[in-house]
């Protein structure tokens, strides 16, 4: 009895371990270049038939496999160093600073020509440079702009008291109206604290500058036009329910807000950010920019940056993906495009970008700013008389961070 | 070939045992346990992102200094807010659980197993979808469907996440919904096993529906209950999902419970620390382990009776 | 005093519609997913309460049915489930039966560290899955449903051989003590006596196996590459940076959630079964 129950368990054990090991997943054929990305489903769709159609005739000899990977940073946190990563990734260019230090991330200089560099717009490129080394490809660009609803206004204010004036008319609480929908959080808020001199971090001398006099000023104007005429609860899915309602005649957000309003069946139009006539300045919300890097334990890197090169370079590509999901193309051909050009709603993005746009810094140390510049904003729009205190308080975190962090 | 069964613990019991245990306990070891050690060694280091394929020092209990004196009183807030949810919550899942399993297990109710599957919906949807939808019906103003049905009985609209108290509410009334069938489970199982006969007799003697419930349900379903309640508790102390996804712990921190500021210290702030992250999952596991054997020794569940 | 006739009626109608009004209203916010589905636009909250809106689609529903890959996850959700619900299942009853009928050397000490153990695992977040991802890695089988599911079932020993553990105390002694005495192996008892006594208990384990390797997505979504995927983590990644398809995505959390309430109302016949008809009275 007890013999037979021995060589049971042995057998359990052994055929468990067999399992395990015997198991390994059969390795097809590797893709030459495996892409991680978390576009969505429609857009990858877009892309994989144009590797179909474009890529696969200009370089028969590579192959290549996107991959939707659904929380990317961690994946890759765990992956790279495990040497199980992609060859590609695609994100918005601040994590560059953090990639690179870790050293997840190649320079790819030497593949850099200026007939190649001339073809994107150039803050476009300047967001794939850090540290003196070239390190993105960019595709795609992003900021913030006015949505407004074109049955309830006429046509865009161009500065802030107009803005204003059109939001009081709106504004009715106890109706079901607001004058507009802005989610609050540090990217959303940016352009007021640019707008008048302050800054987040700065790459260029390595600074903090959230308690600075611009940026004190810059949320204060902003909680001083906009608080009154927004809905109670400021996280960003409950203001764009107002306006996917009809509910408000504005709303601030970036192009990918725009599917869905459209599905909500909102007659909109979208306008650059009204200036601010007190200092005759306009604000300037943060750009980013949707880039492709290559890791360290890319395979092949010529047949990857030649990849690269085609996805942010490839015209009809590039177009497609802006027409049809307002992806703003950064590739200057792109922007001269029919169907983009004469598109009001790409086109007042790529205005608010390269006018009135501040690129993302790319330097790690903005990881550690966006955590604490959040949790004042958040603080100061409950109390808003504690402003000074909690942005003071909020810059000596910051500060604090950047000198303990690795 | 007989044998006697209450015979002391002998070395051949022992034996057999182990051998029971030890295909689960391989298995355990093999996948759970490395990565634990892992971690509580990488917490007396400097490994963070930037030098994880590189070289690694050895820098002593400077993590857990840092931690303890760095976060000073704000880390007391977090686990006085985290040991302030666990007081409310837990008494509350508990009733619900055990009001349920009651309702539930009625020999009254017409349609049970309908009525049992329907009670089970809160689990089977998965909870970081069901919690963002509280979210969206929490919305303040009359956005949130919870405000449109207050009105509709003529009560006045809440902005309920943002506003401390108000959010705490609304966390707790969210987490009873996501764990009461697990309590109600629990329940229910144990009260299927206790033999009819038994109150049949009762019933016999004259003993009320209260009576019946405070001397032969309770007793019987005691230890699952008490075992239940202990997990639940420690669920509730871990709790993370709901704080962080409904926001983030807010409004602006307020709300904060140890796991979420955890999380945000350690990945959202401090910049790939994967050491600094390491030091405060330990100290947190160190605080469930406190409070484990706290309430297992309060339960007495590993007492032969 | 044992009601009866028309009183009994009363009483059970008055039982039957408390417990529908109490349903009601906990299966509220399930009705709002549906709701949510159903929308023709993606957005989460909306100013009118409308339980069935207007304009209501099933678009939601053709999009996780004929575009999304709804069913790729579907079958690797299962695999890993069966596997974990079948595995859990042979090494937990083992284990329990240990823990509630031998006395053994150390097993006040083992059970301790068994249920501490179970319940700080899942404490440990970013850095055991880095640790654990460079050590699957090493052995080469990242990307494999079959060693998710072994760490599932892993991860749950203890917590299950627990929760089995405590119904085995319950059950009478006499009943295995007799079979014993008889002659038969403690394999033949656990088969024998055990498993058609502890039908309930082992419904709740299977059932919690099951929750767990269902909805997890944290390891998943690591481990795992997009070939792979488990619905959790399909789901999970439908929620955007900025923008998340709400209707898409509520019409996916239903779908999703279906094979676990059809679980429960079959495990539910077992629960319901129980000592009653297990036959084991005499």
């Amino acid at each position: 009895m007890k013999r037979a129950l021995l060589i049971f368990l042995v057998v359990v054990l052994l055929s468990g371990t067999l399992f395990v090991f015997g198991c390994k997943p059969k390795k097809a054929e590797a893709p030459d270049v495996v892409v991680w990305h978390s576009l969505t489903p429609a857009v990858e769709e877009l892309s994989k038939a144009h590797i179909e159609k474009t890529f696969k005739k200009l370089y028969p000899d590579i192959t290549v496999k996107m991959e939707h990977i659904s929380d990317l940073r961690t994946r890759l946190l765990a992956a790279i160093p495990a040497k199980m990563g992609p060859d590609i990734f695609i994100w918005a260019h601040d994590w560059t600073g953090e990639f690179s230090k870790a050293g997840y991330i190649l320079p790819i200089d030497e593949f850099m020509t200026p007939e190649l560099k001339a073809k994107y717009v150039d803050f476009a490129y300047e967001a794939c440079a850090y540290n003196g080394k070239t390190w993105a490809l960019p595709f795609a660009g992003e900021t913030v702009a006015l949505f407004y609803n074109k049955t309830l206004v006429k046509e865009a204010p161009k500065t802030v008291p107009e803005l204003v004036t059109y939001m009081k008319a709106n504004h009715k609480p106890g109706e079901g109206k607001y004058g507009i929908a802005y989610p609050i959080d540090p990217y959303f808020v940016s352009a007021w604290v640019h707008g008048f001199g302050g800054w987040y971090f700065r790459d260029s001398d390595k600074t903090a500058g959230v308690n600075t006099e611009g940026a004190i000023k810059g949320l204060k104007y902003l909680s001083d036009n906009f608080k009154p005429y927004m809905g109670p609860d400021p996280a960003g899915d409950i203001q764009r329910g107002v306006f996917h309602a009809g509910m408000a005649p504005f709303l601030i957000d970036g192009p990918w807000g725009i599917p869905a309003v459209e599905k909500a069946g909102i007659n909109y139009g979208v306008a650059i950010l009204p200036k601010i006539p007190e200092i005759d300045a306009y604000p300037k919300p943060f750009t980013g920019i949707q880039v492709m890097w290559i890791t360290n334990n890319v395979k092949n890197k010529e047949k990857a940056f030649k990849f690269m090169e085609w996805f942010t370079t490839d015209l009809p590509h590039i177009t497609e993906r802006a027409t049809k999901f307002r992806y703003i193309p950064v590739l200057k051909e792109s922007l001269e495009a029919e169907g983009v050009k004469d598109n009001p709603i790409i086109m007042t993005f790529a205005q608010q970008m390269r006018d009135y746009g501040v690129l993302m810094p790319r330097g790690p140390e903005m990881m550690l700013t966006w955590g604490p510049f959040g949790d004042a904003l958040l603080s100061f729009w409950l109390e808003p008389a504690k402003l000074e205190a909690l942005f003071d308080a909020a810059q000596k975190d910051i500060e604090e961070r950047i000198k303990k962090a690795p | 070939m007989a044998r006697p069964i209450s015979r002391p613990a002998s070395i051949w019991h022992t034996r057999l045992a182990l051998l029971f245990l030890i295909p689960g306990i391989v298995f355990f070891l093999f996948f759970n346990l490395y990565p634990i050690f892992y971690a509580i060694n990488m917490s007396f280091t400097n490994t963070s992102g930037y030098n994880i394929i590189g070289e690694i020092n050895y820098t002593g209990i400077a993590n857990y200094k840092e931690l303890l004196t760095g976060l000073g009183s704000r880390f007391f807030y977090v686990v006085v807010r985290t040991l302030l949810f666990m007081a409310v919550s837990v008494p509350l899942k508990v009733v619900a659980g055990l009001a349920f399993a009651l309702l539930l297990n009625s020999e009254l109710l017409k349609g049970k197993g309908l009525w049992r599957g329907l009670a089970i919906v809160p689990w089977a949807v998965p909870a970081f979808f069901s919690i963002l939808i509280w979210r969206g019906m929490f919305a303040a103003g009359e956005m949130g469907t919870i405000n449109q049905l207050l009105k509709m009985i003529n009560l006045r609209g809440v902005n309920w996440l943002f506003d401390t108290t108000n959010t705490f509410i609304a966390y707790n009334i969210v987490e009873v919904w996501l764990a009461y069938p697990f309590m109600m489970t629990m329940i229910l199982a144990a009260m299927q096993s206790i033999p009819p006969d038994l109150y049949e007799s009762s019933s016999m003697d004259g003993a009320g529906t209260w009576a019946k419930f405070r001397h032969i349900t309770l007793p019987l379903i005691k230890k699952p209950l008490l075992f239940a309640t202990t997990l639940t508790s420690i669920a509730s102390f871990t709790m993370f999902q709901i704080a962080f996804l409904m926001n983030q712990g807010g409004p602006a921190r307020t709300n904060e419970l140890v796991m979420v500021h955890g999380y945000r210290e350690a990945f959202h702030s401090a910049g790939l620390r994967y050491a600094y992250a390491a030091s405060f999952q330990v100290l947190v596991s160190f605080m469930i382990i406190i409070l484990i054997i706290l309430s297992l020794k309060a339960s007495r569940l590993t007492k032969e009776e | 005093m044992k009601i009866a006739g028309p009183q009994r009626a009363v009483f059970s109608l008055v039982i039957t519609i408390l417990t529908v009004l109490v349903l009601i209203a906990v299966v509220f916010p399930v009705f709002w997913i549906i709701t949510t589905a159903i929308r023709p636009f993606p957005t989460i909250s909306v100013p009118k309460f409308e339980l069935i809106p207007k304009n209501a689609t099933l678009e939601g529903f053709r999009w996780v049915l004929f575009e999304s890959s709804f069913f790729l996850w579907l079958k690797n959700s299962l695999i890993v489930s069966a596997i974990t619900v079948t595995l859990t299942l042979f090494l937990t009853i083992l284990g329990a039966y240990s823990f509630s009928r031998f006395r053994f050397w150390g097993k006040e000490s083992f059970l301790y560290g068994y249920f501490i153990a179970s319940q700080f695992v899942g404490a440990f977040g970013i850095t055991a899955l880095i640790a654990l991802y460079a050590f699957l890695a090493r052995l080469g089988v990242i990307n494999s449903l079959i060693i998710l599911a072994l760490i599932y079932t892993s991860g749950g020993i203890p917590f299950n051989t627990w929760l089995l553990k405590t119904y085995f105390d319950t059950l009478p002694k006499d009943f295995d003590e007799a079979a014993l005495m008889d002659g038969a192996s403690f394999l033949k008892v656990i088969y024998y006596v055990f498993l058609p006594i502890a039908r309930p208990a082992l419904a709740v384990v299977a059932l919690f196996s099951f929750m767990g390797s269902w909805s997890e997505f944290i390891l998943a979504q690591t481990l795992l590459g997009p070939e792979n995927y488990t619905l959790p983590v399909g789901l999970w990644g439908l929620v955007g940076r900025w923008e998340t398809p709400w209707n898409h995505f509520a019409a996916m959390a239903i779908l999703f959630a279906l094979p676990i309430v059809v679980f429960f109302i079959i495990a539910q016949r077992y629960l319901v079964a129980g000592l009653a008809q297990g036959g084991i009275k005499g």
